[in-house]
């Protein structure tokens, strides 16, 4: 049986989850939530809403600063394409994001480049992390919009979103933060994190695939402009018949992860420690960025004697990756590890092990005992003595 | 031999690459980091013994076992008459790694052109 170590491509749906997803598809809540001539779309509609109060609670928003998406690839290009295209009246603006951020962002970014705004790409410190002072120092007078993700989903760095929020609202700049990784996983505040854009995903929290939302706050909700037109669902910011089963889906999944937050974190921290226990009899190895300020259900490991492919071959029963989901199907090297200063033998030899509630401590120190064989196998035959 | 146990297969690994024992090192290297190299030698009777380290991708592990495996006990009439490229479909290998079978085949012609010196 293969054990699932990839939580941070996915997770699996919780059974509570599936349970409410089953139930409003099965009752009279079938009906379209736009549909209020009759109990179908207001059974519909009640569900909808109520979701919508559970996502806000579990980041401290108000329900009508939430808006249901597909998830957050398209929460990401809705906060930055249609920032621009509400904002763009052939003035100056300029942007800046980091090399750390996922695909959705980067290629928003270069789109709104084209379309001729400037965007400054911020390099991450050492460890992986986005410095205030360097984010500062490439902020020029036209700075409009700070995009910058929570959690990275290939090392598990943890950014100072609080840091960097204040910072923003101080200087009036919008800020949006991708937390597709960190939502439910780890304490999000929107107010206390001065947070003006949120993107949100539903499945890397036990939810289901296909939605997702985006936080936006009361005095920036006239500030987008749509980006998909068409029903005027969602106030006309986002058209498309809301998905009833998906919404409370993920809402039950933000419920649950609230009640669980801290007992989650404390079980996946006791996951790493004892992986990285095991792993510590092992020669030449490395944890790429910092232990210190990452998110314990993310460990980005080093091998740059390897090739990751052959280590993950040669862990046959375990699910691990080579770096993100999005990314591992080329055989372009990580932007984000190459941000971080690492060469190409470091980056092919990086191997992505995630762990997620239902990982068993066995499962982590027997992960990390394959790991160890796998190592030891592919280093004989490159005729290595050990 | 299937893929997975040629990959895990260690008959003919070079296990120490610094004791040689009057084998001889012919070494490839492709543009992506991936390596190979062979150890051989030729017995008393013309026949060959064939060693191996090799540094890549699941692909060149498996191919490289499995053809190191057939290398043995052959003359070198027999070696050069091995086509490499037959071996493709053994493991399946994806067109976009057919580049694994050059490094082969150019570690094989340099082992041969070595045991042919020798």
């Amino acid at each position: 049986m293969t054990t699932y170590l990839d939580f941070a491509s996915t997770t699996p749906m919780a059974p509570e989850v599936i349970e409410k997803m089953h139930a409003v598809m099965k009752e009279d809540s079938f009906g379209n939530p736009s549909s209020l001539d009759h109990k179908f779309g207001l059974a519909a509609k009640k569900i909808v809403e109520r979701s919508r109060a559970e996502v806000a609670d579990l980041i401290n928003a108000n329900p009508d600063e939430i808006l249901w998406t597909s998830g957050a690839t398209e929460s990401n290009n809705l906060a930055i394409v249609g920032f621009h295209q509400f904002q763009y009246k052939n003035q100056a603006m300029s942007f800046l994001t980091s090399h750390l951020e996922h695909k959705s962002v980067i290629e928003c970014m270069d789109l709104i480049k084209a379309l001729g705004s400037k965007v400054s790409f911020i390099k991450p410190n050492d460890k992986g992390r986005i410095d205030l002072e360097t984010l500062s120092n490439q902020m020029d007078e036209d700075a409009v919009f700070v995009s910058c993700m929570h959690v990275n989903n290939e090392t598990g760095i943890i950014n100072d979103i609080e840091e960097i929020g204040k910072f923003c609202r101080k200087n009036e700049i919008i800020f949006h933060v991708d937390a597709a990784q960190s939502i439910g996983k780890i304490p999000v505040d929107v107010d206390d994190m001065c947070i003006d854009l949120m993107s949100m995903s539903a499945h890397k929290v036990y939810g289901p695939k296909g939605v997702g939302a985006l936080y936006i706050n009361k005095k920036s909700i006239g500030r987008v402009k749509s980006i998909i037109v068409g029903g005027g669902q969602e106030r006309g910011m986002r058209s498309g018949t809301l998905p009833t089963h998906q919404i409370v889906g993920m809402a039950t999944a933000y419920k649950l992860s609230k009640q669980r937050m801290h007992e989650d974190l404390e079980h996946i921290t006791q996951c790493q420690n004892s992986f990285l226990k095991k792993l510590s009899n092992l020669n030449d190895w490395k944890i790429n960025g910092s232990k210190e300020h990452s998110y314990p259900g993310i460990l980005s490991i080093c091998f740059p004697d390897l090739y990751s492919e052959s280590l993950i071959y040669a862990m046959e029963d375990f699910a691990i990756s080579r770096g993100s989901a999005c990314s591992s199907d080329h055989d372009e090297p990580s932007h984000v590890l190459k941000s971080m200063g690492l060469v190409d033998d470091e980056i092919n030899g990086t191997i992505r092990i995630s762990f997620g509630r239902t990982t068993s401590i066995e499962q982590a120190e027997l992960a990390a005992s394959e790991l160890i064989k796998a190592v030891l196998h592919l280093r004989k035959l490159k005729g290595c003595s050990q | 031999m299937n893929q997975k146990d040629a990959f895990f297969d260690t008959k003919y690994v070079m296990q120490d690459s610094n004791t040689k024992d009057g084998l001889i090192e012919e070494q490839t290297l492709s543009s992506n980091g991936m390596w190979l190299k062979l150890f051989s030698r030729l017995d008393s009777n013309g026949k060959s013994e064939v060693h191996y380290n090799v540094h890549g991708c699941p692909h060149l592990i498996a191919i490289t076992s499995i053809i190191i495996g057939d290398l043995q006990k052959k003359t070198i009439q027999e070696l050069e008459s091995l086509n490499i490229n037959e071996y493709a479909d053994t493991i399946d290998l994806p067109k976009t790694k057919k580049d694994r079978l050059f490094l082969l085949e150019d570690a094989l012609k340099g082992c041969i052109k070595h045991l042919k010196k020798d």
